[in-house]
């Protein structure tokens, strides 16, 4: 067996697809440019064809994986006989190869899907060049840097391979990179999209109308992937909190920020076609910052516990940024008095300038988030000792940051476009700002040296406010105009005939439950190590803990230590139950990891790590860490309430496609 | 050489073959003629204007009896965007009367 490349059908469709993805991009530049059809159809052909034969690749790595075909390096380095298939399968994106792979098949995946939805004659040759630029530089990357169709450099064929890394060995491990890839790599097509309206100079509403359907798509994935990120993180990594600001969680929230601003900013271009500029420059942020995000992830420039450096895919990917960043300002300068909104702000007191505002404050925590990552890298390039940046600086800059965001999903709803009377205002908002202060006062009254907690305690209440009443106020004015229709009845109404909007309110919805529980788990937090012997209870926050056993079990894959924690009321003694820690020992991998146990309630999380058997007290005591989280139970529901929002928006987006497509299709019936 | 080496052969020729002949095929053909002016593409984007239209007076009303509005702003609002519907109709009726003739 040589070094070098089997002849493989995967290696083989990997390298078709890279040479035809590579042609779609020419082909479809020329073809746009000098305007000839057949040239832009041949291209178009290539990016589908590029599309089956990339996931063609990653099937044929998965069937590797599957069969334990440990001639192939990135088997042998990801997997092992005895791990479960399931986790063969998640093995395949466990490392950097396979998820560069994973990263490129996407990129296809969703070029392929986009050109196949495009109906627009002028912006798709264009759309094919800009998409088949991305396919192909990410396979390109594969193709030369990070090939998982390498073979195993000795002459004899290994019968084991060394095993996933164990923190990987996670059920949310299995949706989360997929959920998070999906966000990434789906902002390239409104990136390809404005690229294309760029070059076309077809600058009317159509490209953002299509880019904002597709943003909603990749934003729904990405904050689903994130929200995963944070669950995997609380109870895998076992230090009692799900959000660390670690460089590589930054790296997904930067274009979350940039893409939640723009499904923002897209709708005054929409409805007062203003801010143009601004948002041609905050889709193509949104996809420059997904690629910073893998160049972070991938480059070794930041340490993290979820990046894998290795190779030189840091500089493929920088050149790659360095070419995207060119390529927005050049077509922006090019169509710079095109591009020149005719509309203007009329009033800082309208839905507009509210809906300006909170981009601004999107951007400031963008901002400060990426500084923060970059702070260690920038100080050890002028030559000053290399500093890390931690969580409290992120609270400290973007805590403050989101109140104001947050205080603005409760004034925008409560103003209109254009201009407004301070009148009218003053009679929406005075019940859910009487409603807040209540909240901050009676905070105040409980606990009055957590003033912070009580201002965002109220501000919630004053939000959740005002976005109830937008529902009541339509709900009960479409009772008017239909004379019939019930209380649910017609709020369902109201949602289902204008789902952008009220799908928003859900999102909003959605934040304001995350954000308590965010803020009640952080500041109201009990944490405490504890060494527990058997027999000898000990007391935290209401609750009393007893170790009643630790036992040894042997797994197929792993050895582990398990805990039986028996939980009491520390009043009443009565039994709340069992939570069984672990430790688990991965021998192939020689790792050791902590599998948390929660007690989960709608009011506080009960959180306990074993930290390991005490070696004076050999099998009768274990240390601990106890945590308990109020409110944590929220953070997950408002995440859960933020994806049927997003569902709403999305559903909405496509399903108006379907029926403008419909009637586009009878009227040529009629026609004929 | 064992069986999987062969279909991997073959399946390595085969897609070869069918991705060229897709690549190469729309440049085989003889170019076609002009493009029809009114495509089904402009219909969809007018179609897409009026229902933004129609939706924003809609958001008009409910604004309006929300008490978000005074009657000045809101009749003003109103008139522009009948305007606005009236245009976007005039626009599709002219596009559409020749293909009716023809019909």
């Amino acid at each position: 067996m040589s070094d070098g490349f089997v002849l493989h059908f995967g290696g083989f469709a990997l390298v078709a697809a890279t040479v035809v993805a590579v042609y779609g991009a020419i082909g479809g530049f020329f073809g746009a440019w000098k305007e000839r059809e057949g040239l832009a159809r041949s291209a178009y052909n290539a990016a589908i064809a590029a599309t089956c034969l990339s996931v063609t690749t990653l099937i044929a790595l998965a069937v590797l994986f599957l069969r334990h075909d440990y001639r192939f390096a990135y088997v042998w380095q990801n997997s092992n006989n005895d791990m479960p298939p399931w986790y063969l399968v998640s093995a395949i994106w466990g490392g950097m190869d396979g998820s560069m792979l994973l990263w490129g098949v996407m990129l296809s995946a969703y070029s392929g899907l986009a050109l196949a939805s495009c109906t627009s004659k002028k912006l798709r040759p264009w759309l094919t060049s800009i998409l088949c630029v991305s396919t192909a530089s990410f396979l390109l990357i594969v193709t030369l840097s990070t090939n998982p169709f390498r073979l195993v450099p000795t002459l004899i064929m290994p019968t084991n391979g060394n095993g996933l890394n164990p923190l990987l060995q996670n059920p949310s491990m299995l949706i989360h990179p997929i959920c998070l890839y999906l966000g990434f790599t789906g902002f390239v097509i409104p990136f390809a999209y404005c690229m294309a309206a760029l070059l076309s100079g077809d600058l009317s509403g159509q490209w953002i109308q299509l880019a904002r359907r597709w943003t909603l798509v990749a934003w729904g994935f990405l904050t689903v992937g994130i929200i995963l990120g944070g669950h995997w993180a609380y109870i895998e990594l076992g230090w009692g909190g799900f959000w660390a600001w670690d460089p590589v969680e930054n790296a997904s929230f930067l274009p979350w920020l940039t893409a939640t601003a723009f499904l923002h900013s897209v709708i005054v271009q929409e409805r007062r076609n203003m801010l143009r500029i601004w948002n041609v420059s905050l889709c193509a942020l949104t996809y420059i910052l997904t690629v910073f995000g893998t160049f972070l992830t991938r480059s070794g420039i930041v340490q993290s516990v979820h990046a894998f450096a290795e190779g030189n895919v840091g500089q493929w990917l920088l050149t790659y940024i360095v070419f995207i960043t060119l390529l927005t300002i050049v077509t922006i300068a090019y169509r710079y008095r095109e591009l020149r909104s005719p509309e203007s702000l009329e009033s800082y007191f309208s839905r507009e300038a509210a809906f300006l505002f909170n981009n601004l404050v999107l951007l400031g925590i963008c901002f400060a988030t990426f500084w923060g990552v970059m702070f260690p890298v920038f100080s050890e390039a002028l030559g000053y000792e290399k500093s890390v940046v931690g969580p409290p600086f992120f609270n400290q800059v973007n805590g403050p940051l989101f109140l104001v965001l947050i205080a603005l999903m409760g004034y925008g709803p409560l103003i209109s476009w254009k201009r407004n009377s301070w009148q009218n205002f003053a009679k929406l908002v005075w019940r859910p700002l009487l409603a807040g202060s209540a909240v901050t006062v009676l905070f105040l009254g409980i606990d009055g040296t957590r003033i912070i907690a009580a201002v965002s305690f109220g501000l919630f209440v004053f939000v959740l406010g005002t976005i109830m009443g937008e529902f009541h106020r339509a709900a009960r004015i479409r009772r008017e105009l239909s004379q019939g229709e019930g209380a649910l009845q017609s709020l369902v109404s109201v949602v289902r005939r204008k789902p952008e909007r009220y799908g928003g309110y859900i999102v909003h919805l959605g934040v304001v439950f995350m954000a308590v529980g965010i803020t009640a788990s952080t500041i109201y937090k009990i944490e405490k190590d504890f060494v527990l012997k058997l027999g000898q209870p000990a007391e935290l926050g209401g609750y009393s803990l007893e170790l009643m056993s630790l036992q040894e079990e042997q797994f197929k894959n792993y050895a582990a230590l398990r805990a039986v924690v028996q939980v009491r009321d520390a009043a009443s003694r009565q039994i709340l139950g069992e939570l069984h820690p672990e430790q688990r020992f991965y021998p192939a991998s020689q790792q050791t990891t902590t599998e948390v146990d929660t007690r989960a309630t709608p009011w506080q999380d009960l959180y306990i790590a074993l930290g390991g058997i005490d070696p004076e007290l050999k099998e009768t005591g274990a240390a601990f860490k106890v945590f308990i989280n109020p409110l944590q139970f929220w953070v997950w529901v408002g995440g859960m309430i933020m994806l049927g929002g997003t569902l709403v928006l999305v559903v909405s987006a496509f399903r108006m496609r379907q029926v403008v497509r419909e009637s586009v299709v009878t009227s040529s019936v009629v026609r004929a | 050489m064992d069986i999987g080496t062969l279909i991997n052969i073959a399946l390595t020729v085969l897609t070869s073959l069918v991705v060229s002949w897709a690549i190469i095929s729309p440049l085989l053909e003889l170019p076609a003629g002009e493009v029809a002016l009114t495509s089904a593409e402009e219909v969809s984007v007018r179609q897409d204007q009026r229902r933004e239209i129609f939706a924003e007076l809609e958001e008009l009303e409910i604004e309006f009896r929300s008490g978000k509005l005074d009657s000045e702003d809101y009749q003003q609002s109103r008139d522009e965007l009948f305007q606005k519907a009236a245009a976007v109709i005039a626009e599709g009726d002219n596009e559409t009367t020749p293909h009716r003739r023809e019909a």
